[in-house]
């Protein structure tokens, strides 16, 4: 305020009086001031709208106002004002009134000399400044309280209402604060949820203990559930001795139900992870499987390649060996006169056929399908196996598969891995046979023969007993088919229908090989519809 | 003792008529060589052999279909047949004839010992 003048409002309808007051001022006020003066309340409360003034000098009687009813008319308007009662009626009683309601002073006019207006000016002032700090400090209190979202209270040592901010009266569906005042958390929640945290406060009181970030699940009045965080600390009056409980609940529900999605989706990527990481190993294993069958299908290759090599070979040098076989037989026999000499190069020659023999054997015993381990299976199985074998080959070319394998097919005595070789080796053949892709139809049935005449074709080295059971299993392409002229010489050794580098002409020569041992035959015809068909006989087994 | 007759149906000359100075040279039989798969059948009927040994793969029939054909014929359907292939050897066969569907397979190899008593058991039958 400083060197601000003070600046005062007198409301006096008496001009005498009001120049007396200026007198007096005059020679008693030691700090700069202004004076304004007005004659009517109506005019009194005019500048107070227009501006400020520190201290409002008040006549009771006026001609638009009397009495108590003055002060009260004006303090209504201008509560803030400092206002100091100057009367003619020097009544204690009004006098008590007035500072009630609100004055600062109440001053007799006639009685007062400038020591005195002066002193009761200062103080007044200065109560109106204090007053003024504290409604501010009390306002921002409240400002701050209200615009919290958390619930802030302040209760008795019974549990009832002192304070409370809007949150609270909104969590209790009230329109204001003032509803809460008096009542406890009995009137507002049902009893055997209000009696724990009655007793909990009563502790606190007790204790002075505070409880701090108590979580809990709350219902409001809709029944809507509430996690709320509290903190309660003990309500302390000036000498330190608890009266009651303040307290703050923070609403966390949108925390948990974050923190519960946040654990949700945890679990989730737990859970994603873990499949991942098993359709990783599914995938590994798959691929593991896929690299095994492709290492089989290269060793049976090669097998097939190195065994049909030599039993082409073996054929054509056994008959030379035994033409020299034979004829040396003879010779050693027709020899009239025992010439010893010629009698040791005889049997040196015999000697020298049995070791080419022996390396011709030894070659076929290196891979040729020449022993069979017979056992009791499933030629559907087997056919299945051979499938997934050429999967790749198949889907490579878009070659769809059709399956009419027989249920209940008898069993058959034979070598697994060697037949799974056959079926693969014709199944392969198929899929050259269809580079633009077809379909593949296997079809597994069995017969009981009538006669020796059999859909199996016309080669018929090896003869199936009348009635005797038969399993058949046909393999048809949509492919291009055999040339008629080529089709005699489809089981020779050596021979192919592929283009050079596709084939080594010995795939059918051998399965047909590996069929005979098992005392069954094969067939290969060209099929009306085009395509070829691949028709396999077996014995079934016999059953006991 | 009249001599048995046998038919050697194979596509090497040389070896048929090995086969046929061996056989004869034991002065128990009387051969008569065949090296066509085609005319084996009509061989078989001017000859009437008592057994046929008979050679597998030939180019033009090969011995499965001449089979066949001697069983389709009611004269020799109960000629004994005896397949000599060189896809068979004595190891395997341990001097006895491999039985493969029905009928007994010889090495070509074999040895004089098991090919006579070869002959003998399937005539004897």
């Amino acid at each position: 305020m400083g060197a601000e003048p003070l600046r005062i409002l007198q409301i006096e309808d008496s001009a005498a009086q009001a120049r007396l007051l200026e007198e007096i001022l005059r020679g008693a006020m030691d700090a700069p001031y202004e004076l304004k003066w007005v004659d009517r309340l109506s005019a009194g409360l005019e500048h107070l709208e227009q501006s400020n003034f520190d201290l409002v000098l008040l006549d009771l009687g006026l001609p638009d106002s009397q009495g108590l009813n003055t002060f009260e008319r004006l303090y209504a308007r201008h509560p803030l004002s400092a206002v100091i009662v100057l009367s003619g009626l020097d009544d204690e009683g009004i006098a008590l009134k007035a500072l009630q309601a609100g004055a600062q002073d109440y001053l007799v006019k006639g009685q007062v000399d400038g020591r005195l207006l002066v002193r009761a000016i200062r103080y007044a002032v200065e109560r109106k400044r204090v007053r003024e700090m504290l409604t501010k400090e009390r306002d921002l209190l409240e400002a701050l309280i209200q615009s919290l979202p958390d619930q802030i209270y302040v209760k008795d040592a019974a549990g009832r209402f002192l304070r409370a901010n809007g949150a609270v009266a909104s969590f209790f569906n009230l329109a204001t604060v003032d509803a809460l005042y008096g009542k406890t958390d009995f009137d507002f929640f049902p009893h055997e949820m209000a009696r724990p945290f009655h007793e909990e406060e009563q502790r606190i009181i007790g204790s002075g203990e505070p409880v701090i970030n108590r979580e809990a699940c709350i219902a409001d009045q809709s029944g809507g559930n509430h996690w709320m965080l509290t903190t309660k600390v003990p309500f302390r009056d000036h000498n330190g001795a608890i009266i009651g409980t303040v307290g703050i609940n923070r609403d966390v529900t949108q925390m948990k139900m974050a923190e519960e999605e946040l654990r949700r989706a945890n679990t989730e990527l737990a859970r994603s992870e873990a499949e991942l990481q098993k359709a990783v190993a599914e995938l590994q294993k798959a691929h593991d499987e896929l690299r095994a069958a492709q290492m089989q299908l290269v060793e049976v290759e090669k097998l097939q390649v190195v065994g049909r090599l030599a039993a082409g070979v073996a054929h054509e040098v056994k008959n030379p060996l035994a033409v020299t076989l034979r004829g040396i037989e003879y010779l050693s026999k027709s020899m009239v006169a025992k010439d010893e000499v010629v009698t040791t190069v005889l049997k040196d020659m015999n000697d020298a056929i049995r070791r080419a023999d022996a390396v011709i054997r030894g070659m076929l015993d290196f891979a040729a399908p020449r022993q069979i381990e017979v056992r009791s299976e499933d030629v559907n199985a087997v056919i299945e196996r051979a499938l997934w074998l050429v999967k790749h080959d198949l889907d490579r070319r878009c070659i769809t598969v059709n399956r009419w394998l027989e249920h209940d097919l008898p069993r058959c005595m034979i070598d697994l891995q060697k037949m799974e070789e056959v079926f693969i080796n014709v199944m392969e053949n198929a899929v050259h046979a269809m580079p633009a892709g077809g379909s593949l139809t296997v079809r597994t049935y069995a017969r009981q023969l009538t006669g020796f005449g059999t859909n199996v074709g016309d080669s018929k080295v090896l003869r199936f007993k009348m009635g005797a059971t038969v399993v058949i299993a046909e393999i048809e392409d949509t492919g291009i088919g055999i040339p008629p002229d080529k089709l005699s010489k489809i089981f020779d050794p050596f021979f192919t229908t592929k283009p050079t580098g596709q084939g080594t002409g010995l795939g059918l020569s051998v399965c047909k090989t590996i069929i005979e041992l098992h005392g069954g035959a094969i067939d290969i015809r060209n099929r009306k519809e085009g395509g070829a068909q691949v028709a396999i006989m077996l014995k079934a087994e016999r059953k006991e | 003792m009249d001599k048995k007759r046998i038919l050697i149906v194979d596509d090497e000359p040389t070896f048929t008529r090995m086969m046929q100075l061996v056989l004869e040279q034991s002065g128990r039989y009387v051969v008569r060589q065949e090296n066509k798969g085609a005319q084996a059948l009509a061989a078989a009927r001017d000859f009437k052999p008592d057994l046929i040994l008979l050679d597998v793969v030939m180019p033009d029939l090969d011995g499965g279909d001449v089979a066949a054909q001697i069983e389709a014929d009611p004269l020799l359907k109960n000629t004994p047949i005896i397949f000599l292939t060189a896809l068979v050897d004595e190891k395997e066969s341990q001097g006895n004839a491999v039985k493969r569907g029905g009928y007994p397979f010889l090495g070509k190899l074999v040895s004089d010992n098991d090919l006579f008593k070869c002959i003998e058991d399937n005539l004897r039958q």
